[in-house]
């Protein structure tokens, strides 16, 4: 059983008024920024081992112990299965439904668990997404690694690919632990040369599919019929590359520019067994481009793509769109024009090192104006996980959930449920909603959002009415132990009874929950809600209550 | 009860203010409250407020089959098994204009359209759609031909240029019934996605019976912060929502809603409308129109879909009675079906397909467009229906002379298309 300090982590604090030292703010706003949020005693913890040593040492993970997290994710065993196997599975399971029920050219409708049977081969890769899904959840709980986490989600929102697009589903977990993860402490090049090769982007990007146009004198001849609808240059890839992942919408190209880099990049594509990158040379236009004023030589193959991905990775455009989006994540939505310029600078002269360009942000001094503090509205993940640490929540494994006798697995049940279909359906099996399941009704479907723009920076995205409602829900359920992968409501230790000395308990538990003295206003909610308890009521249920406004406060929702 | 109090009381204080505010001529109250008062406001005088209701019908919907083009030789050569006969044979089509012929299925839509409250749009859709589902559904609810990275959706911009009230602006004046907030919906202004009137709200357990409650109190606190703006309307909506009894609901002149999905949605948004509750923009989706295998012909799994769909619509028109003038149905899809069938007498991903506008204000009883017809040359790619109307054509003439949005908003609801009356189809007149 889990016990909840509330009360105990906040002797911790030499914050004796209302106003906290600003140590104590400074150690909250890295793990509000840096982490996803802190737990119960980090802050004391984070403060006693100093900020910036654990700064140095988040900019370092390898050198960090992450024993529970390894325990955690011991369950999920898709995640190491590789991706010409679940490409396999992906081709089978199309194969049987062609011949079952005829065709489906886009093969997207593997979603519809109503339309899988029980059989492992029919799951597996439905499977494979929900533990995906779940490992990112757990990694954002538990890893020590935090750093390491937020900025796999940042690069992979950067480079972002839909699960719910033709194959990608097989791909997206390659995509993100094989192309995004051993490169966010590496090189920009690098990074954008693994997204440029890995087959879930050449699929959601159609890259795959691009190929040189026709020559001319081949057409008019009959020859159209050769040339299948879908054939041809496809420019999606190289327009979001310039576009998105590099020197942004006012970076200074043309639609001329978007289709010479189409035509250098024609010819990479994917093999469709295995997922690997393969140069494909019958397919690549051999002619001469010219990019952003660049000449790149006629008769080239592969390293046409090469050039232009070189080109753009160093241009000054990219250093400050990339120094502008670490700025919105880091910062806020509308970060200090003078901070983008350092941190861009940075960029530009260690050549795109990444862990320089962050070490420039984070050192920054104004990284640590207070004005920035709780500046951002969380994501609904960020919203969840930092909630979950908070109250020190310890998700059960499918494994220990009792409650839990389906035929198909629960993580491929949340997973569809993901992908659109049988999300009720769960929560009637289950009896309540997941962790998952309330954070897609928070507004946030896991690797399936459509825009390659990736999930807003922007906090007002995340601000409405019905999201807050469902924001709500989650937080009197994890007070109230009705999370189905928690199942019962945190036990909250109860030194001080609120009744005979509300404030002080009042003040431990939003220091423990909210890392600060809540506003004037909440508190004075907080207070009257503190003592609300019927007579005879167990004060448990008034540290559950207070628990639950406090993590639904508007205050918490912030980071 | 006692969090019940609070939140009442709450209520009860804020719309006196609202009262007086709208009594001195001023309307920049919070919106809860001007909610609440509209709600008050509307319930007695019945309304008058303008309602459109998009029904997606997700899937790819086969609109040769909705609206059956059985005058043409093509039709028959290259569909078989799954082709719908003429009106004179037995199970036969029901006759629109001698050349088209409606779904028997949809037999309750062909006395609209002969009562002149149907108006038929074929071979509409998206130019330059592809043959992905969630591609082309997520495109024609943003509004756009390919921008994928337009991340709003028309009906939100819609409302952001909706000529309104202030006074009478309601928390619930947009709504979706689904889980999730479709794509159509997203955006800057305030939409809420409720599948279950009942259900939806801050569910009570630890914080007792009542919802919200210190919630309630904690973000109409919260002044200064956006979040106040999301929790005002979340609790108005609630607060509204709870006049709105769904339990015991009784449709009006005898309608009967189907058991299904769209039933209910659309049972519900009768219920909204009817309670006043200032409801302008509504969405429903219905599933099942990714006919690959047995689609069938005047029966089978394609007529099962069109005969829920006719009959919900049925419903929906008799329970409003005359408040259908008020109200205006498109149907969309986000593409057609192959003209020819397979090889499993079903049909794979097409191109143009039929919309369909449903209401009092509706210029109906005809199929409007330019029908490109089947002929091998006309077909688009050399195998689907070519579209002559783009979508948003045809949304636009509801924004327009439905909505009341000004024609030189057009670009802001869908932006890059040069949208102008002059591409209306003239459904609405």
């Amino acid at each position: 059983m889990l016990i909840l300090l509330l009360v105990g982590a906040a002797l911790h604090f030499d914050c004796t008024g209302a106003e906290s030292s600003g140590e104590v703010l400074r150690a909250r706003h890295v793990l509000n920024r840096l982490a996803y949020g802190p737990r119960p005693g980090e802050i004391s913890a984070v403060v006693a081992m100093g900020v910036e040593k654990w700064m140095r040492g988040q900019l370092q993970p390898d050198k960090i112990e992450n024993p529970e997290l390894e325990g955690r994710l011991a369950e999920l065993t898709s995640l190491t299965s590789n991706q010409s196997d679940l490409l396999g599975a992906f081709q089978d399971q199309m194969q049987r439904r062609q011949r079952e029920r005829g065709e489906d050219e886009d093969q997207e409708s593997l979603s519809r668990m109503d339309e899988l049977a029980p059989d492992e081969g029919r799951f597996q890769v439905t499977l494979a997404l929900g533990e995906l899904q779940r490992a990112k959840l757990l990694r954002a709980v538990y890893s020590e690694r935090q750093l390491e986490e937020v900025l796999v989600d940042f690069w992979f929102n950067h480079f972002n690919v839909d699960a719910r697009k033709q194959s990608v589903i097989a791909m997206v977990g390659h995509h993100e632990n094989e192309v995004i993860r051993p490169h966010v402490f590496g090189k920009f090049r690098d990074l954008l040369g693994a997204t440029a090769r890995s087959g879930a982007m050449l699929i959601y990007l159609d890259n795959a599919r691009s190929s040189a146009e026709m020559h001319p004198a081949m057409q008019g001849r009959g020859n159209e019929e050769v040339q299948r609808p879908g054939r041809g240059l496809n420019e999606n890839y190289a327009r979001e590359l310039m576009e998105l992942h590099t020197l942004g919408v006012k970076g200074g190209y043309s639609q001329k520019d978007v289709m010479e880099v189409a035509r250098a990049f024609t010819g990479w594509t994917v093999e469709r067994s295995t997922g690997e990158f393969v140069f494909r040379s019958r397919l690549h236009d051999r002619g001469m481009k010219r990019v952003l004023g660049r000449r790149i030589r006629e008769g080239g193959g592969m390293e046409d793509g090469e050039q232009v991905l070189d080109l753009l990775a160093a241009h000054p455009a990219t250093a400050r769109r990339i120094a502008t989006k670490l700025c919105q994540r880091f910062v806020s939505d509308e970060p200090p024009n003078d901070l983008v310029e350092r941190v861009a600078a940075a960029f530009k002269k260690s050549k795109g090192d990444l862990r320089v360009t962050y070490e420039a942000l984070f050192f920054d001094p104004e990284f640590f104006n207070p004005v920035h503090y709780d500046a951002k509205i969380k994501t609904p993940f960020e919203f969840a996980a930092s909630a979950l640490r908070a109250a020190g929540i310890d998700l059960k494994s499918e494994a220990a959930m009792s409650v839990w006798r389906g035929r198909m697995p629960l993580r491929a049940m949340e997973a569809a449920a993901t992908l659109g279909r049988g999300g009720e359906r769960l929560q009637k099996r289950v009896g309540s909603k997941t962790v998952l399941l309330h954070i897609l009704e928070m507004g946030m479907p896991l690797y399936a959002w459509a825009a390659p723009t990736g999930y807003p920076e922007e906090s007002t995205h995340w601000v409405s009415a019905g999201a807050l409602v469902a924001r709500l829900n989650f937080a009197l359920a994890l007070a109230g132990g009705e999370l189905a992968d928690v199942g019962e409501a945190p036990v909250l230790q109860s030194g001080i009874s609120p009744q005979e000395d509300g404030h002080d308990s009042l003040e431990a538990a939003e220091n423990n929950i909210l890392g600060r003295r809540a506003s004037e206003a909440t508190r004075q909610v907080l207070q009257k809600e503190a003592g609300a308890g019927r007579e005879g009521e167990e004060s448990q249920v008034d540290q559950n209550r207070l628990l639950a406004l406090l993590l639904g406060s508007p205050e918490f929702q912030r980071r | 009860m006692n969090q019940s109090r609070v939140t009442r009381r709450f209520f009860i204080k804020q719309g006196a203010l609202a009262f007086a505010a709208i009594g001195a001529g001023s309307f920049f109250g919070p919106g809860f409250l001007r909610s609440s008062v509209m709600a008050a406001e509307n319930s007695g005088t019945g309304g008058g407020r303008r309602i459109l209701v998009c029904l997606f019908q997700r899937g790819a919907a086969d609109g040769l089959s909705m609206v059956v083009p059985y005058g043409e030789e093509d039709y028959y050569k290259l569909r078989t098994a799954i082709s719908l006969r003429p009106p004179s044979a037995e199970g036969g089509v029901l006759d629109l204009n001698g050349h088209f012929g409606l779904h028997p299925a949809l037999a309750p839509l062909h006395d609209f359209y002969g009562a002149g409250e149907l108006a038929i749009v074929h071979a509409c859709g998206n130019p330059h759609t592809t043959r992905s589902h969630f591609e082309a559904q997520d495109l024609m609810e943003s509004g756009t031909a390919k921008d994928k990275n337009l991340l709003s959706g028309w009906l939100n911009r819609m409302i952001g240029v909706c000529p309104e009230d202030e006074a009478r602006r309601s928390a619930l004046r947009a709504m979706s019934m689904t889980n999730q907030l479709p794509r159509s919906l997203q955006g800057r202004e305030e939409a809420l996605a409720v599948a279950d009137l009942a259900g939806f709200g801050v569910r009570g357990g630890i914080l007792q019976e009542g919802g919200g409650g210190g919630f309630e109190q904690l973000y109409e606190s919260a002044t200064g912060d956006v979040l106040h703006g999301a929790g005002r309307d979340g609790f108005g909506a609630m607060e509204l929502l709870r006049t709105v009894d769904e339990k015991n609901y009784r449709p009006q002149n005898g309608a009967n809603y189907p058991g299904s999905p769209l039933g209910r949605s659309l049972r519900q948004v009768a219920q909204l409308i009817k309670a006043g509750v200032g409801l302008e923009v509504a969405f429903v989706e219905a599933g099942g129109w990714d006919t690959h295998i047995n689609q069938g012909a005047a029966s089978g799994s394609m007529a099962n879909r069109l005969a829920d769909m006719g009959y919900c619509l049925a419903a929906l028109h008799r329970d409003l009675g005359a408040r259908m003038s008020e109200v205006l149905v498109l149907t969309m899809s986000e593409f057609g079906r192959t003209v020819k069938e397979n090889g499993n007498r079903g049909t794979d991903h097409g191109h143009g397909t039929a919309f369909l506008a449903l209401g009092g204000g509706v210029r109906g009883g005809r199929i409007l467009g330019d029908w490109p017809g089947l002929s091998r040359e006309k077909l688009f790619e050399g195998r689907d229906l070519a579209i002559t109307t783009d979508y948003r054509d045809f949304f636009a003439e509801a924004c327009v002379r439905h909505m009341g949005v000004a024609p030189a908003d057009l670009n802001k609801v869908f932006p890059g298309h040069r949208a102008s009356p002059q591409a209306f189809r003239g459904y609405l007149g």
